[in-house]
């Protein structure tokens, strides 16, 4: 579960994130939405530890975000937007680092890499150097690093960004999978369609606030319009809708 | 496995498989010694032609007007060789070292008691004609003396009227042979290996990573961050390491084939030396590369750190050339200053000047105190947010 409550970052003179709060429950999938600029990125680089919140306060399954950092960072599994990989590397080697920096190794580490590459459809790419891969490649071996801690909250920033139609199904299905698992999933995107479909709950996030946050349906019905799309717009811009 | 271990496993890993990492380690460590290859296989070819007792053929021009002149030569190791047409011609386009060249009425002249001329043509361009020209003019101005000193004798005045004063000389740290110089470039040469040898690694793990974007991903793993940041430094440090290691044996070949019997006695560089040298370099990457994480870790982009980084060896290269051409005896305020230290030091151990244990004590441990404190200090920037994302 992750709990915000609170939080403000600002750049400068800009506010970018302003007395952000909401809760991501676990066996659910939570959407980050909202246009550009809204701040989303920003909230996801709090959560995953790499920027520090001007005010406010995190819980990681009840672990504090910043008093109990490397508890909390151990139950966190991250797809940034910036996928990251190191192109020298191959994807088990990448795999490897990453369960090595979260204490795993010996034959505990490998043979988990193996269960997680299987159940990524990764055999034609696990032992190539990643320089080349695919955005359908780089997923895989980002998502593979998301799971292998098997952390209970999931942070997936754009996940479907530049995927064909087979692969962003593939992704749905995983993630519907892992809810299913009871993991905490907070999903990020900008393709309302895609997160009006597959999230329990939606954050609607504007010029840095929480401008909404409700099911699919509750919006729809709030706003009195069908489209998820046309829903956001009058969520997001009162005024021009 | 300790988070310091696996950061350094993967970058040694990652930083192997780089082309521009193993360049700028092992390949252009070697420049330096291919140079001094090149120089000293010159120069021990320019030195022969003043060593006494070599012979020497000259071109000396109306050689049958002063055959006493040319006995004498002789004796010296000149040998008298046939005249070569346009003699200026074949000097300037160094076929001839130099050449002599002897009026028609040059026996007449001194028979008569009158100033003889003999010219020495030379191109003082060329440091092999300038060495020859030395020597013909030394062993010209002797055959003018035993002249003198004749003339002299035959009006009854001793020949020591000619030398009132004698210099002695007392020579205590003497200026060698030529190839011994070549030794003495030797610190400057080792000091921008130090700071260059691991540059493109630790320019790699931070700005290079945080480019490619896996930084932000490496920053949110459950590691507290000065662990990342040291398993990276030691990275940068083995391959600096690495690149002095190339560097040593290259200049340690070179130095005992092409350089072989070229020094003066008691200075050399053999597995002693190079052993000396290694264990003075030591302490010395932990400061150079604990700045060259600084710089990395401060600038924006992996351009950015690539110029500071390119300008930071010209700081020893100042003191280093001096070091060449001046002994800097070692004293215990230099060893407080790091890099300088080593510099002064190396410097001294290739002249076979003996370093006390106790500066070689201050020396290292003054050097790796201020590694760690920049090594803190970059510790503390791995914790700001303009590591990961600069403004």
């Amino acid at each position: 579960m992750i709990k915000v409550e609170n939080i403000s970052k600002s750049f400068q003179a800009v506010k970018a994130l302003d007395t952000v709060g909401f809760t991501a429950s676990d066996g659910c999938i939570t959407g980050l939405v909202g246009p550009n600029g809204a701040g989303k990125t920003t909230l996801m680089r709090i959560l995953y530890t790499v920027l520090a919140p001007d005010s406010g306060r995190i819980g990681i399954d009840g672990l504090d975000l910043r008093g109990q950092r490397r508890a909390a960072q151990r139950r966190i599994g991250i797809l940034p937007d910036t996928r990251g990989l190191y192109p020298r590397l191959t994807a088990r080697e990448q795999i490897r680092y990453h369960g090595q920096l979260h204490g795993w190794e010996g034959g505990r580490l490998e043979q988990r890499i193996d269960e997680v590459a299987a159940a990524l459809g990764m055999d034609d790419i696990i032992d190539r150097r990643s320089k080349g891969f695919s955005r359908g490649q780089t997923l895989k071996v980002g998502l593979a690093r998301a799971l292998l801690h098997d952390p209970p909250n999931l942070m997936f920033d754009e996940p479907t960004n530049g995927l064909d139609v087979a692969s962003s199904r593939a992704l749905r299905d995983l993630v519907r999978d892992l809810r299913a698992r009871g993991r905490c999933i907070l999903f990020c995107s900008h393709i309302i369609q895609e997160v009006a479909a597959l999230c329990d709950r939606l954050v609607v996030l504007s010029r840095g606030r929480v401008v909404a946050d409700a099911t699919p349906d509750e919006l729809r019905a709030a706003t009195g319009k069908d489209d998820m799309e046309e829903v956001l717009l009058a969520i997001t811009q009162p005024a021009a809708a | 496995m300790n988070p310091v271990l696996v950061v350094f496993r993967k970058e040694m890993r990652d930083n192997l498989r780089d082309r521009r990492s193993l360049l700028s380690s092992l390949i252009y460590p070697l420049l330096g010694p291919l140079l001094f290859a090149a120089l000293l296989s010159v120069t021990t070819r320019t030195a022969s032609v003043q060593e006494i007792g070599t012979q020497q053929p000259v071109p000396v021009i109306g050689a049958e007007a002063a055959p006493e002149l040319v006995r004498h030569l002789a004796k010296l190791g000149i040998v008298a060789a046939p005249p070569v047409a346009d003699i200026e011609a074949a000097v300037a386009e160094g076929r001839v070292g130099a050449a002599i060249v002897i009026p028609a009425d040059f026996a007449r002249r001194l028979a008569r008691g009158d100033v003889a001329e003999v010219t020495v043509i030379n191109d003082a361009s060329s440091l092999r004609g300038e060495i020859l020209a030395g020597r013909l003019a030394r062993a010209l101005t002797g055959y003018g003396r035993t002249i003198a000193e004749q003339r002299l004798a035959a009006r009854g005045v001793p020949p020591e009227t000619l030398e009132p004063v004698l210099v002695n000389n007392v020579i205590l740290e003497e200026r060698r042979s030529a190839a011994d110089l070549f030794l003495f470039m030797l610190p400057p040469f080792l000091m921008f290996t130090l700071f260059i040898g691991g540059v493109y690694v630790a320019i790699d793990v931070t700005s290079g990573e945080r480019e490619r974007g896996s930084f932000e991903y490496l920053m949110a793993a459950p590691v507290p961050r000065w662990q990342i940041m040291l398993g990276k430094f030691f990275a940068a440090y083995v391959f600096t390491a690495l690149s002095l290691a190339v560097q040593l044996g290259a200049f340690g070949v070179v130095f005992n084939t092409v350089g072989h019997g070229a020094f003066s006695e008691g200075i050399g560089f053999g597995p002693a030396q190079m052993a000396a040298v290694a264990l003075i370099a030591l302490p010395a990457m932990v400061f150079t590369v604990a700045i060259q994480l600084t710089i990395a870790a401060m600038t924006r982009s992996f351009k950015e750190a690539q110029t500071w980084l390119g300008l930071l060896p010209m700081v020893p290269a100042v003191p280093g050339m001096v070091t060449v051409f001046l002994p800097l005896h070692p004293q215990m305020w230099m060893m407080t200053v790091p890099v300088f230290s080593q510099l002064v030091t190396i410097a001294a151990l290739l002249r076979g000047i003996a370093i006390s244990p106790a500066h070689a004590a201050v020396s290292a441990l003054a050097t790796v105190a201020a590694g760690v404190l920049l090594l803190r200090w970059v510790a503390r920037l791995f914790e700001r947010e303009a590591m990961v994302f600069p403004g």
